[in-house]
């Protein structure tokens, strides 16, 4: 034990700043009190911002975007990093779950003047999903989920980690969101048909401060929805106009959203790949949002969210678009010429 | 109460030259990132500068600085956990790879446990400045600090079990 605890303050001690960094601090300091403006952090994350064109759906929903700022500094050991979560104003969206829904309609105070609803839950093969509302962020710069911790008189008890949220309105302080946390399959299935208690933590961030909030329910899972894969593919495609191959590397449906995940390989490292989705009749879906990572040389990996394809289709066609940053710092996507992706659904 | 005026070059350098190397060691028990530590470091001066608060002394000072530093990396992981499945891949050169069982280790302690083990062995608080810095009572850091190297003794054995 003490031989760690020498061993790790020894590695410790080799961590060190660079040699400049201090010097580029104070000047970094000095015109941040001149200028009163917030300094750039030295590998600060990309945040892209894509309109998203409207949907040739039916729907004539005015469509708007809701990014989740991002407040914390960047992942170094990526060279890149970037994320970005919208969603337009769609009532048809919000997809009927009554087969395995859990009804909370549940109104809880948070902070200072803050308040949370809670609409409903989805017990599912990978964890639980929650749809929320932000009602109001009280005294709180942003609130956001962080776990669920689920268990039952039995003894049993299973903590399920926040994988995403994503805001389906952008009506300023009545957001909505679908929360997602995850779990396997046989760490969920014991909790079907039980009395379970269910603490949702929340973080409250304020100025840099986070606070946790935990709300406490009590609701009886009686059914649980499955994840479906819908698609898994190991075949690149390579465009030699942009010199770049790219590969839907799996599709799985979830109760409201569809996860698709993607790799791409390029000389380009400052610019970003997703895709756009369309059906076999000509049906844009939308992108709920998507982050992306390239920390390596050949491992540019990326998620992107889109809106659950109609149950009739058969085919979901993704096409590929650049997301640029540039010179002057503003953002933009290009359209990649030639072939797209063509995927059958699965069973 | 805050501070009024802004801080002088003198000040800047005397804050800078003070807490930089410890600020950037405590972020990177988080981050595991060096670079990323320094970004969580400036993001804790910009705030002070901007925010300018009111310190009774100087032991108030550096309890600032570091419950500050540790909740913009505790912002940092959950920022960077709730958009990858995957745990953070990190890249240390300034520890060789053979070193990263440590890294890993001290890893799977919860964050309540390292911060008070890293603080009372590495940085030498006292457990009086320790329940200052977290808000939290002496008595509680003792059980966190009893807690802590507990476990990772179980963890150790059960590492040199497997080897």
């Amino acid at each position: 034990m003490n031989r760690i605890e020498e061993e790790y303050r020894e590695m410790l001690s080799r961590i060190k700043p660079e040699e400049s960094f201090e010097q580029e601090l104070l000047e970094t300091l000095k015109q941040a009190q001149i200028q009163k403006k917030k300094p750039k952090t030295k590998v600060g994350r990309k945040l892209f911002i894509r309109h998203i064109h409207q949907a040739a759906t039916a729907m004539a929903a005015c469509m708007c975007v809701v990014i989740i700022g991002i407040k914390t500094p960047a992942a170094a050991t990526f060279r890149g990093f970037y994320e970005r979560f919208c969603i337009s104003v769609s009532q048809t969206y919000e997809k009927n779950v009554k087969a395995d829904e859990i009804p909370i309609n549940k109104q809880v105070n948070i902070g200072n003047k803050g308040k949370i609803y809670l609409n409903d839950a989805v017990m599912t093969s990978e964890g639980i999903s929650i749809r929320y509302e932000v009602k109001d962020k009280g005294n709180y710069d942003d609130v956001y989920p962080s776990e669920v911790i689920i268990a039952t008189e039995d003894g049993d008890r299973e903590v399920l980690e926040q994988e995403n949220y994503i805001p389906v309105s952008d009506q300023k302080n009545n957001t909505k969101y679908y929360g997602t946390f995850q779990k396997h399959t046989a760490e969920i299935q014991k909790f079907i048909g039980k009395e379970t208690s269910c603490t949702l933590v929340f973080l409250g961030e304020k100025g840099g401060e986070v606070q946790e909030e935990k709300i406490k329910i009590k609701f009886m899972p009686r059914s649980m929805y499955k994840v479906k894969t819908v698609a898994s593919n190991d075949d690149w495609v390579y465009n030699k106009k942009e010199n770049i191959s790219y590969r839907i590397k799996n599709i799985t449906l979830n109760v409201w959203y569809m996860k698709v995940e993607y790799e791409w390989k390029s000389q380009e490292d400052q610019d970003f790949l997703s895709f756009e989705l369309s059906d076999e009749y000509k049906k844009q879906y939308l992108s709920l949002g998507e982050t992306a990572d390239i920390n390596k040389e050949n491992r540019k990996i990326g998620t992107v969210f889109f809106e659950r394809t109609d149950d009739d289709t058969r085919k979901m066609i993704f096409k590929p678009v650049w997301l640029k940053e540039s010179k002057n710092g503003t953002q933009m996507e290009k359209k990649i010429d030639g072939q797209g992706i063509t995927t059958t659904k699965g069973e | 109460m805050r501070k009024t005026k802004e801080y002088s070059d003198q000040e800047l350098s005397r804050i800078i030259s003070e807490y930089t190397h410890s600020l950037v060691r405590l972020a990177f028990t988080y981050t595991k990132s060096v670079p990323d530590a320094e970004d969580i470091v400036q993001e804790v001066m910009v705030r002070l500068i901007t925010k300018k608060p009111y310190f009774e002394n100087k032991t108030h000072e550096k309890a600032w600085m570091v419950r500050v530093t540790i909740n913009t990396s505790i912002n940092y992981v959950k920022a960077v956990k709730r958009h990858k499945n995957e745990p953070l891949d990190y890249d240390i050169p300034e520890i060789p790879k053979e070193e990263y069982y440590l890294v890993e280790l001290i890893d799977q302690l919860s964050e309540k446990y390292r911060t008070v083990l890293y603080l009372y062995y590495f940085e030498g608080y006292a457990i009086k400045e320790i329940a200052q810095i977290m808000k939290k009572s002496e008595s509680t850091i003792t059980t966190w600090m009893a807690r802590g190297r507990k476990k990772l003794k179980g963890l150790l054995l059960e590492r040199e079990g497997e080897l």
